[in-house]
């Protein structure tokens, strides 16, 4: 009889287990990723033309997005007119705004170059050299 | 919304009831009773974790809120577990989970900022090399690893702490360099290489990783460090260039540690064959593969496993003991449990602060998870078995406390995470560091540990599902023997009530016993712990042993609670007159004789001669198996295959009639020789005859009568008529059958049709030169004959029983083959009653009951005396019994074989109504 309870006992284990798994993976944190929050919602930038990698890429704008050639970017575009880290985007409660980060060929927005932060808004064309983003609404 | 730190006490509650069920289980186990102190060490375990909690709350507000609430359910599993195998290390164990915990505490106080503390990479690294280093100059060997410090009676194992250490390290100088690092240059062979000068730190941890394995010796050390540096690296630049790099280096430092290195080729080889060496240097792998295999899906329960001890289980080996008594499920919850703690890991990383933050936060669960890996695919051998401790869950000081030291550190990083919406903050004077690029990474590092975990559940489920019962059945697993040797088996008894075989107790276990001695020992066959199981004990071991057909439903849970069960008794359809008559008709020649009932295809006796006694199978095995010993081990009745002899020309004849090629008065002359296809058929001793009917023919025996008719009838039509007879075909039988054979119509020639339709194999081609039949393919002729053409499906095991002779199954007889049609079985069952009235069966004749049968004298080779066959059934009217016996070397059949047969006919018939 103690082996039946025994065996019960164990089955009720192993449930018991996987309940505790389940809600351990269930529980939220927020993985940071592509995930829309915030208090400014909805803008994106595309990649019209560039590296054939990454042409039509539309990433959202959340946080602050980095643009250059180093695999530390946020977008990587494999050209070297680009700089390393060459600007970003961020993102913040007053609205979107991009910041050249001391490239060496600089980038232009709208026809102008952005020597000091610029803010963006969706229809705006941002041009690296020959690499061409557009600012979207998602 | 829940704060981090109110889901965390929610979860380390969730936790809780499985940590205290699991203790309870442990001591339920051990003494069947429980007090309240039972409980105490969960208790107090969940109570420490309740106050690392509260500390968290103070210290760490947003630290993740699994993490702490995994710890203790690896935490709890492993103490539970020691407890079991051994409680006086489950004290020293709860001290060091005490120690551990307040640990915990104390590194979150002293690390307020990891950015701070990776200022001091560099005297951490020294420290760490040193600790890492320092058992190679003054440690003390242990199982072929120097891993160990001893100082005043406490031994430390220096190497865990140390790789925490050179995590904090290689976290500070990797952001640093990451952008050094992840600028490529020069291109070596296709791939973009770094500065030759940054490339130094990737040869140093080389360098340190391969010290570690020569000087220590310690393989599984060695492959987790530089499988962490590698990780981090790759988190550090996003360059899988240095992970294909790494893995050349270490790939081509470990050829060379095996080639120069006994121990590695050991490791190796025991890995590749672990089974070539079973008792000494595969011992703990072997046993540890067995121990897995046993516990299959469910698990033997909490103390049932460990039956036979494996070197380490405390350490190494602990989760070949979760896995034995847990199971499948329960061994695939831990590494789910591991795979959860290492994705949570990820996440406080993706959300860091700091590249410094992330970049820790990564080497940490590179440990852990490599860690895992390492261990749990080398006692489940997915890969050569090194030491190493589970994280959290094995016995071991200063593994528990470095792992609770990387739990702090880990919770730290996710407390000081700023999340998605901030930049990561870089250290010194590095670039930036986009935090979409980081988890970009730090996904493909969680799909590795996820691929990993992936490949040890798959792994697990080969070893405890798939190859289990080829495991369980290994000669060197006696886990099986032993747990047989508790267990009452059942009894085999004849129809009659005699016990052929049981299980008597003594000593606490139970042995076998055969009161008849070699008493139908072909069909019960023997059950030795060191020679394996035939015949019956064998193909029935299933119901001996209660696993199948349980006899009740408490039956049923008590085997699946690990608990013997008492088997079940296996009712034979034999008679043990009959049988003893069968086996004396044999008269001490060679031979077999099988006898049915005709109607259902019950056996009712099997001899084969010479037989053996099961009871001392292991004091005779050597004489038993000698050349000399004319296979008494082998059951001659469904194994052997003999020349038939003219109890074929049955089969000729039924051919003839029932395709009308010829009638029973349709007449052939019967010289002593005449020529057939070009070559000879003879009579047997020369005997010559005129013009013949069938009827006469069959009743005298006459070859050069059937040679003619078989050509007549022809290879196709003979063939196929012993096909319906189940030539060809293994009869579908409770013992192994080997089939009788006929060759391929299209390969016989004419002269050999024609032997064939006498009986004796002669042909030489690619199909089996036939007839060749084994004595119960015989016995099923007749019985066929009898049985108004219809063969019944032979059976042996009339009924299972339970204890108390409860009919749990019976067998139900079935219609085998039909070999004839109802008309020409009577026919053919009329020219067998001549054979016996009037022609060369007459010995086989009783007064007062008509008697069919058929003589034979096979040839089996010039100067050796024939074999004697006969074949018959009684009372030809309403048949009840149908007899094949053929005795090696006795003679002619007539004078041997047919009184032989009545003798057993005479003794059935008074018995079978």
């Amino acid at each position: 009889m103690v082996d039946v309870a025994l065996l019960f006992g164990r089955i009720v284990l192993v449930a018991l287990l996987y309940l505790f798994l389940f809600a351990a993976i269930k529980t939220g944190i927020g993985i940071v990723g592509a995930r829309q929050t915030g208090a400014v919602k909805g803008l994106a930038i595309r990649v019209t033309r560039g590296p054939r990698e990454i042409t039509g890429v539309t990433i959202p704008i959340t946080g602050s997005v980095i643009i250059g050639r180093s695999p530390d970017a946020d977008l990587v575009i494999g050209d070297d007119f680009v700089s390393g880290t060459h600007a970003k985007l961020v993102a913040a409660a007053d609205g979107y705004t991009l910041i050249d980060l001391g490239s060496t060929n600089g980038t232009i927005v709208n026809g102008q170059p952005a020597t000091r932060p610029l803010q963006i808004a969706a229809g705006d064309v941002i041009e690296l050299g020959h690499n061409r983003l557009e600012v979207v609404r998602l | 919304m829940r704060t981090r730190r109110d889901t965390e006490l929610l979860l380390l509650i969730a936790a809780a009831p499985a940590v205290v069920l699991l203790f309870v289980l442990v001591h339920g186990s051990a003494q069947a009773t429980l007090s309240a102190g039972d409980i105490a060490v969960p208790l107090g375990l969940f109570a420490s974790f309740l106050a690392a909690h509260a500390a968290a709350r103070v210290l760490a507000r947003g630290a993740d809120p699994a993490l702490l609430p995994i710890a203790f359910l690896l935490t709890g599993i492993g103490l539970a577990f020691i407890t079991r195998i051994d409680p006086d290390l489950a004290a020293v164990q709860v001290r060091w989970v005490l120690i551990g915990v307040i640990a915990l505490v104390l590194t979150l106080v002293a690390v307020p900022s990891l950015e701070r503390t990776a200022r001091y990479k560099y005297t951490i690294a020294l420290v760490g090399l040193v600790l890492l280093v320092l058992p190679a100059v003054v440690g003390v060997e242990v199982n072929g690893a120097k891993l160990w410090l001893r100082f005043a009676g406490m031994s430390f194992q220096p190497a865990e702490l140390a790789k925490v250490l050179i995590v904090l390290f290689l976290g500070g100088y990797l952001a640093e360099k990451r952008e050094v690092l992840s600028v490529s240059t020069q291109r070596v062979l296709g791939v973009w290489l770094p500065p030759a000068k940054h490339l130094g730190p990737l040869l140093f941890m080389w360098a340190v990783s391969l010290v570690v394995l020569v000087a220590e010796k310690d393989l599984g050390s060695s492959l987790l460090f530089f499988g962490v540096f590698l990780v981090m690296l790759y988190a550090a630049t996003g360059r899988p260039a240095y992970i294909g790099a790494g893995l050349a280096l270490f790939a081509a430092g470990a050829t060379g540690a095996y080639l120069l290195f006994g121990h590695v080729q050991q490791r190796v080889a025991i890995w590749i064959d672990p089974f070539a060496d079973t008792v000494d240097r595969g011992y703990q792998l072997v046993q540890s593969l067995f121990a897995l295999a046993g516990g299959r899906l469910i698990g033997v329960g909490v103390g049932n496993g460990l039956k036979v001890p494996i070197p380490e289980v405390k350490t190494d080996f602990i989760f070949t003991a979760i896995a034995e008594e847990l199971g499948l499920l329960g061994g695939a919850a831990l590494i789910i449990a591991f795979l959860v703690l290492c994705l949570r890991g990820l996440a406080s990383a993706t959300r860091a602060r700091s590249d410094v933050a992330a970049l820790i936060a990564t080497g940490l669960v590179a440990v852990v998870g490599l860690q895992t890996f390492v261990i749990i695919g080398g006692v489940t051998r997915l890969i050569p078995l090194t030491g190493i401790t589970l994280p959290f869950v094995s016995y071991g000081g200063s593994s528990i406390l470095s792992n609770f030291i990387l739990l702090a550190l880990l919770m730290r990083v996710g407390d000081a995470g700023t999340g998605a919406q901030t930049e990561i903050a870089v250290s010194g004077g590095a670039g930036l560091l986009g935090r979409r690029a980081l988890t970009r990474r730090l996904v493909r590092v969680g799909g590795l540990v996820a691929a990993l975990m992936l490949a040890l559940t798959v792994n697990l489920t080969y070893v405890q599902v798939v190859s289990a019962d080829h495991l369980a059945a290994h000669p060197a697993n006696t886990r099986g023997l032993i747990a047989e040797a508790r267990q009452e088996r059942g009894a085999v008894l004849t129809s009659d009530g005699v016990v052929l075989a049981e299980s008597v107790p003594a000593d606490g276990a139970f042995v076998r016993r055969y009161p008849q001695g070699p008493l139908a020992a072909a069909i019960v066959g023997y059950h030795s712990t060191r020679y394996g199981r035939t015949g019956i004990e064998s193909a029935m071991n299933e119901v001996l042993t209660g696993r199948q057909h349980f006899a009740t439903f408490a039956d049923a849970i008590e085997a699946a609670a690990g608990l013997p069960v008492a088997g079940n008794d296996v009712r034979l359809t034999l008679d043990s007159r009959i049988q003893a008559a069968a086996e004396s008709a044999l008269g001490g020649h060679r031979g077999a004789c099988v006898v049915l009932d005709p109607r259902t295809g019950a056996v009712l006796a099997m001899a084969s001669a010479p037989s053996y006694d099961p009871g001392v199978i292991d004091a005779t095995w050597e004489t038993l198996s000698a050349e000399s010993a004319a296979a008494p081990l082998v059951n001659r009745a469904t194994g052997s295959l003999y020349a038939p002899g003219s109890t074929f020309k049955v089969v000729t004849l039924a051919a003839a009639l029932a395709s009308e090629v010829a009638t029973e008065g349709t007449t052939y002359t019967g010289p002593a020789s005449i020529d057939i296809g070009g070559a000879p058929v003879t009579n047997y001793g020369g005997s010559a005859y005129g013009a013949v009917d069938l009827r006469k023919a069959t009743a005298s025996s006459i070859n050069t009568v059937f040679g003619q008719l078989a050509v007549d009838l022809g290879a196709e039509l003979l063939v196929g008529q012993s096909e319906r007879f189940g030539f060809g075909a293994k009869p579908p039988f409770e013992l192994p059958v080997t089939a009788s054979l006929m060759p391929d119509p299209d390969e016989m020639t004419t002269w050999e049709t024609a032997w064939a339709g006498v009986g004796q194999p002669v042909g030489e081609h690619d199909s089996p030169p036939g007839p060749q039949v084994t004595p119960l393919q015989m016995a099923l002729v007749a019985s066929g004959i009898a049985n108004d053409g219809v063969v019944m499906r032979p059976y042996v095991v009339a009924s299972v029983t339970d204890q108390t002779g409860h009919i749990i199954t019976e067998t139900v007889p079935r219609a085998w083959k039909t070999a004839l049609d109802s008309a020409t079985a009577q026919k053919v069952g009329d020219i067998m009653v001549t054979v016996v009235k009037s022609g060369s069966g007459t010995r086989a004749a009783i007064p007062g009951v008509t008697v069919a049968g058929k003589t034979g004298t096979a040839e089996v080779g010039a100067g050796i005396t024939t074999h004697a066959w006969f074949i018959a059934y009684a009372p030809a009217e309403e048949p009840r019994v149908a007899v094949a016996i053929v005795i090696e070397n006795a003679g002619v059949g007539g004078t041997v074989a047919a009184p032989a047969a009545r003798t057993v006919l005479e003794t059935a018939l008074a018995i079978v109504r």
